[in-house]
């Protein structure tokens, strides 16, 4: 026997898993798609609500200043930038249907998925960052006006702090965090395109 | 829908032809899939998991199909994506068995096991070319799913049956 032949025999000898039955399979469909749908709901359901629970403690304070509004909405878009791209939302929104795509186009556009991701992510954690702190520092004006001003400044200087760790470790560290998930997957793909171009 | 010659015809009445449609696609081409994705994962349960996958879009995606390709073309090309679509896990990819191919004679493991592990130890596209190859697929066809030329095609099947000789001449002494 030549070795094709044998490649070939040896090949098809590999017992192929018994196929799930198609009741099976076709529930296995449907159970994505709700589990899909469930998630949406639930990313919905957690925006509504954080934007309820934020209105509702203005609210209760009786804020008179414009600045603290807008410290507010700062923070709460923040949040729901946050929320919106963590739970892939993003992601969900540029993939569909793909899989009957020609190979090639199909890398192509998982590549451009996870790049638009990457810039995406990147800016909205930044974006996180900023809207969250100068959020609170305008809503904090109005309840320190009549504070001494030392204390105000102390209260400043601490959230201050607080920011610039949050900057330039916890945000840098989130950012590394993300640079090498989807550095190792962009480099795959690209190396896959670049050898099916060859 | 019915199928002729891997020329899927439509009918009238959608879902009844369509579930007959799929129910002999899923019959005649289960195997050819699993044996595809295992020759991309080398991991049993893990190709189940894909052949599942291909077969899910394969029943969402049916009432589009439009004979620009054979069924059995069109099938493989969503496996093949599904399959890459692995490379985002990528983290997850271990190739313990491969390190095992690499390092010469393996005991205790039959030669069906021993070309599956010599497939994995090979680059994505290779392992899609080699696979589809064994599968019997047209290398014209296996060129259309991959979006290569011909020539490139047969250029890396022979290359590929080359390394899986010399692996197995290896393997027998």
């Amino acid at each position: 026997m030549n070795a094709d032949d044998k490649f070939q025999q040896l090949w098809r000898s590999k017992k192929a898993a018994p196929a799930p039955d198609i009741k099976a399979l076709l529930e296995k469909a449907a159970s994505v798609k709700r589990a899909v749908k469930r998630k949406l709901i639930l990313t919905y359901a957690l925006l509504t609500a954080t934007i309820v629970w934020a209105c509702w403690i203005v609210a209760r304070s009786h804020p008179k200043m414009v600045t603290t509004w807008i410290g507010v909405a700062l923070a709460i878009l923040a949040i729901l930038l946050y929320i919106a791209s963590s739970v892939g939302l993003i992601k969900q929104l540029y993939s569909k249907g793909q899989e009957v795509a020609p190979v090639q186009q199909y890398l192509q556009n998982m590549l451009q998925i996870r790049e638009k991701q990457r810039r995406l992510q990147r800016g909205i954690l930044n974006a996180y960052f900023i809207l969250l702190f100068s959020g609170l520092a305008l809503y904090m004006i109005e309840y320190t006006r009549y504070l001494p001003a030392g204390t105000t400044l102390v209260i400043y200087g601490a959230v201050a702090v607080w920011g610039l760790i949050n900057w330039f470790y916890f945000r840098k560290k989130a950012i590394a965090k993300q640079e090498a998930a989807f550095g190792a997957v962009i480099g795959k793909l690209e190396s896959v395109i670049a050898d099916t171009e060859g | 829908m019915t199928i002729q010659n891997g020329i899927l015809t439509k009918s009238p009445n959608s879902s009844i032809s369509q579930q007959r449609a799929f129910d002999e696609l899923y019959a005649g081409y289960w195997d050819k899939v699993f044996r595809l994705c295992m020759g991309y994962v080398n991991d049993d349960d893990w190709a189940k998991d894909i052949a599942q996958d291909t077969f899910i879009t394969v029943w969402q995606q049916l009432p589009n199909f439009r004979n620009e390709a054979s069924v059995g073309t069109w099938i493989f090309r969503i496996a093949c994506n599904n399959c890459l679509r692995q490379l985002e896990r990528s983290s997850k990819f271990v190739r313990k068995e491969v390190d095992k191919a690499d390092e010469g004679p393996v005991v205790n493991e039959d030669e069906v096991n021993f070309l599956y592990q010599c497939i994995a130890t090979l680059n994505e596209t290779d392992r899609l070319i080699i696979s589809m190859e064994l599968e019997e697929v047209k290398q014209a066809e296996i060129a259309a799913i991959l979006g290569m030329s011909e020539s490139n095609v047969r250029v890396r099947v022979h290359r590929i049956k080359e390394k899986l000789t010399e692996k197995f001449k290896a393997y027998e002494r």
